[in-house]
């Protein structure tokens, strides 16, 4: 019994860190996964946009949308909600673009909004870029 | 509202944190233990306003410090090389009555300090000061020269007994039932040993105490006749 009571707090410490490890890495790995969907979905609409199939754009849009409503209830959780409304504002352009059917404007948005998407796990994963 | 709420959390977080870091993180800091308190207040305080912080990043760099303010502190309790690496080692500026010039440059403290801080405790004059000791949080110790120190009861030859523990009995009107144990009381035994004295409940008490023989010091609360 006293070695036991002896070992709690190594322990209690051990499990904290292996904790606070496996929400870290947790998080990069839900932000990616997430990021991955989003970003897939983000470049069907681009392929479609850059083959002027207007109706079939804003269809996929609209699938990127609904990706977008289920990964906005838990990334304000995980990162900073400024990223958060950068992507709505760009999302918003981008449904406006498709609805005046504006290839251009479209396609520099999309690229924006990949870039934005690409940058929230990039910007989480642990590397010396990051720590330092 | 959200404010509210996060501040709440936070604030929740802090004082486990800081209970769980243990009683000396608020009394006499460690170097490490100073460092780590600033940075939680600080931690905490910016995830609190600003609503676009994700509160997690309020949570794990506090839940981080810990941590390492507990391993720390582990460390150091199991290690004496860890515990003179992370804490330092007491300083001795005054040895035999003679002030250790070296160690005062050392530490960067100039003999003014050393006389304010001799002041403080109450010795006025350096020659009666056998060591002075400054320790690892900051504090100095004195031990003052034979001549110096105060009487005790045992120069005097007197056997004083041992003051024992004063235990508290009743706080505001509420009879503390784990401390009545120490003594073989309850309170209807308490009630009876006061009844001669005019108390007729112990909810009228707005305290009450004992000490190691038995003697009970009480106050009745205000208004009460």
């Amino acid at each position: 019994m006293r070695s036991l009571q002896k070992l709690f707090v190594p322990v209690a410490l051990l499990v904290l860190l292996l904790f606070l490890l496996g929400l870290g890495w947790g998080m990069i790995k839900i932000l990616e996964k997430s990021a991955a969907t989003l970003l897939q979905s983000t470049k069907k609409v681009e392929s479609l946009v850059h083959n002027y199939n207007w109706s079939e754009a804003e269809k996929a849009f609209r699938q990127t949308e609904k990706e977008w409503a289920r990964t906005r209830q838990y990334w304000p959780l995980l990162i900073h909600h400024q990223e958060m409304d950068r992507i709505e504002e760009c999302m918003g352009k981008i449904k406006s673009y498709l609805h005046h059917e504006d290839s251009s404007n479209t396609l520099a948005e999309i690229y924006v909004l990949t870039s934005y998407i690409k940058h929230i796990p990039e910007n989480k994963t642990l590397n010396l870029q990051n720590v330092f | 509202m959200i404010v509210f709420f996060r501040t709440l959390i936070l604030f929740s977080l802090v004082v486990l944190v800081m209970r769980l870091m243990g009683k000396r993180q608020i009394g006499e800091l460690q170097p490490f233990e100073l460092v780590v308190a600033i940075m939680i207040s600080e931690l905490a305080a910016v995830p609190m306003a600003d609503t676009e912080i994700p509160l997690l990043d309020g949570i794990i760099p506090i839940l981080t410090l810990l941590l390492a303010q507990v391993t720390l502190a582990y460390l150091s309790l199991k290690s004496d090389r860890a515990r003179a690496v992370i804490c330092g080692r007491p300083s001795i500026l005054i040895e035999k009555g003679t002030i250790i010039e070296s160690e005062l440059r050392r530490l960067r403290i100039n003999l003014n300090d050393l006389l304010e801080q001799l002041r403080v405790k109450n010795f006025t004059n350096i020659a009666d000061v056998d060591y002075a000791i400054l320790e690892t949080n900051g504090q100095m110790s004195i031990i003052p020269k034979g001549t110096s120190r105060p009487v005790i009861t045992k120069d005097l030859g007197i056997n004083a007994p041992d003051p024992g523990l004063p235990l508290t009995l009743v706080l505001d009107g509420t009879v503390i039932t784990h401390n009545l144990k120490f003594f073989n009381l309850t309170a209807e035994k308490l009630l009876n040993k006061l009844k001669d004295q005019g108390v007729t409940s112990l909810q009228e008490l707005f305290f009450a105490s004992i000490d190691n023989t038995g003697s009970i010091s009480w106050q009745r609360k205000e208004g009460v006749p």
